[in-house]
């Protein structure tokens, strides 16, 4: 047990040492604030830029749906990015093999990779969060809606779930390259698999279309139980296949 | 006591038998030369005797308890340094003993001070640069240092000198030497010197199987060619004891390898030793060396791998 505590020490230690600490906190922090200020004057910056045509008056739900859908389009594709080589760039480096001949479990490597990401992750989501409810809470006349919470809630669940396919993809990746593939893909692929009818709004890429539709009012909030109950389940079992995956490797 | 044994180990790839059927005995406390030429296997066999690789058949046993791939329960009574470590290179070489010592839960002041005699012994005392600007003798120093920070029982160093410049081999090599005695020490290579100078007891691989284990001492009397050099002015006496010499039943072969230098193969040294003189002696040759040749261990090991 101490030994995967040292190890999730060490995690996010190389959080900060590798400069990860700024990146993402950073964008976040840009999604954050750009959101709302672009929902607020979309029709004076489309004006500036010489496009001859308006948008109905904003609300302060613009300012989250455009959140969320800058959110998903570059947050999570860094986020990925970032954390594609956090299992196989160990194994090519070599560093791996010290720390698993010492009293350090298999189960405690991977898991100690997936919680520290997963807080980091959090953290910084977190902040970003209170930035954009507070611009909107600075720039609409409104700024909270009866869903607002359970939409960021979704979203952050949704977060988890890329890491976990980041996680195992950077598992069972030979090289880096591999790794970038199979998050990149898995970001681009969920979203088109719920759109599989009567499936699809089961599963997992639904939920990142549910946060914004939960706040525009197109979904109620019991919508997001099944996709809800089914990403988490998926988080664990792919959890159970990375770490099922790490320990058949020979190193 | 023996701290590593193995029994038929095996270790297949399709039908290319990487290790194959490899019994070993290492002895505690010494310092066990494993060689063979590249591809022989020695790293595949040191990956399963830390549990890192499945074996495909066999068994293993580490001070008396059974290896199990990816088990962690042998990790205690071990230390492994790789050929080519590799550190996390933001740490700097305290941080990063001190981190390894908390994966073995050592306590935090008798780890402070474990790690300070560690960087000690391998020369990186008062060194608090991070990791990344170390030269690859630092990294291999270092590497030694983490392999003992559990006071392992075995340490496995897997080609420890062959990416090193000589002076980065002489500073490995003098660490090593100084654990003879402490720690059971299982060391890969395919430098030969450097088994010669400090192993107590070798084993020679080849294609996965044991070719010979022994003390150094035991084959250079098994191995022993018996030859003898001898050296002198060139005169027409010095040929003359030459073609003399060439005549002998107990010559096997002659090779002249410099002016005035020859190499004598015999099959009998005591017989050789005595006739020799006697020969030089009676052709009145004037005489600059006369050394009896002791087999090298490069000489045995092309002998051996070459059978």
């Amino acid at each position: 047990m101490m030994a995967g505590f040292e190890f999730f020490k060490k995690e996010m230690r190389e959080i900060v040492k590798t400069q990860k600490i700024f990146i993402l906190p950073a964008l976040f922090l840009f999604v954050a604030f750009s959101s709302p200020l672009a929902s607020k004057y979309i029709n004076e910056i489309l004006k500036m830029v010489g496009v001859d045509a308006t948008f109905p008056e904003p609300k302060f739900t613009d300012s989250y749906l455009q959140f969320f859908k800058n959110f998903n389009s570059m947050c999570f594709f860094i986020m990925v990015l970032s954390f594609m080589g956090i299992v196989v760039d160990e194994r090519v480096r070599g560093s791996m093999v010290i720390a698993l001949t010492k009293r350090l479990s298999r189960t405690q490597f991977i898991f100690s990779k997936f919680i520290s990401v997963v807080l980091f992750y959090t953290a910084s989501y977190f902040v970003s969060v209170v930035g954009c409810i507070y611009y909107t809470y600075l720039l609409f006349p409104n700024y909270y809606h009866e869903n607002l919470f359970l939409s960021f809630f979704i979203f952050w669940i949704y977060g988890v779930f890329i890491i976990s396919v980041t996680v195992l993809g950077s598992t069972i990746s030979k090289t880096h390259m591999m790794s970038g593939i199979i998050g990149i893909g898995a970001l681009l692929g969920f979203p088109l698999i719920a759109m599989i009818p009567r499936v699809g709004k089961y599963t997992p890429g639904k939920l990142s279309e549910l946060s914004t539709k939960i706040i525009s009012g197109t979904n109620q909030a019991s919508d997001t139980i099944i996709p809800l109950a089914v990403t988490a389940i998926a988080v664990c079992v792919i959890m159970f296949l990375s770490v099922f995956a790490f320990k058949r490797q020979e190193i | 006591m023996i701290a590593v044994e193995t029994y038929k180990l095996t270790k297949a790839f399709g039908s290319y038998n990487a290790v194959d059927g490899l019994d070993l005995k290492v002895p505690e406390g010494e310092i066990y030369g494993f060689l063979g030429p590249n591809g022989a296997g020695k790293t595949t066999t040191i990956k399963m005797l830390l549990g890192l690789s499945k074996p495909t058949s066999g068994e293993i046993k580490i001070c008396g308890k059974d290896v199990t791939f990816g088990s962690v329960r042998n990790r205690i009574d071990i230390g492994f340094l790789p050929d080519v470590p590799s550190f996390y290179d933001w740490m700097k070489p305290k941080e990063f003993l001190m981190f390894c010592g908390k994966i073995f839960s050592i306590e935090s002041r008798q780890l402070n001070e474990k790690a300070d005699n560690l960087l000690e012994l391998v020369g990186l005392t008062g060194v608090n640069k991070k990791i990344k600007g170390f030269s690859r003798g630092m990294k291999q120093r270092l590497g030694i240092a983490q392999a003992l920070i559990n006071n392992p029982k075995v340490v496995f160093l897997d080609e420890p000198t062959s990416a090193l410049d000589p002076i980065g081999r002489k500073d490995v090599m003098d660490i090593i030497e100084k654990l003879s005695g402490k720690v059971t020490v299982f060391f890969s290579t395919h430098i030969l010197s450097d088994v010669e100078r400090i192993c107590d007891r070798v084993v020679i691989i080849d294609k996965g199987k044991m070719l010979i284990e022994d003390t150094i001492p035991n084959l250079r009397q098994k191995y022993s060619s018996h030859g003898i050099e001898i050296e002198a002015e060139e005169t027409e006496s010095y040929r003359e004891f030459l073609t003399d010499l060439s005549n002998q039943k107990w010559i096997d072969r002659m090779e002249k390898t410099e002016e005035g230098k020859v190499k004598v193969l015999v099959n009998n040294i005591k017989d050789a030793q005595l006739n020799i003189t006697r020969m030089l002696g009676a052709r009145n040759v004037e005489l600059r060396k006369f050394i009896i040749l002791e087999p090298s261990l490069e000489d045995i090991f092309l002998k051996v791998v070459s059978k």
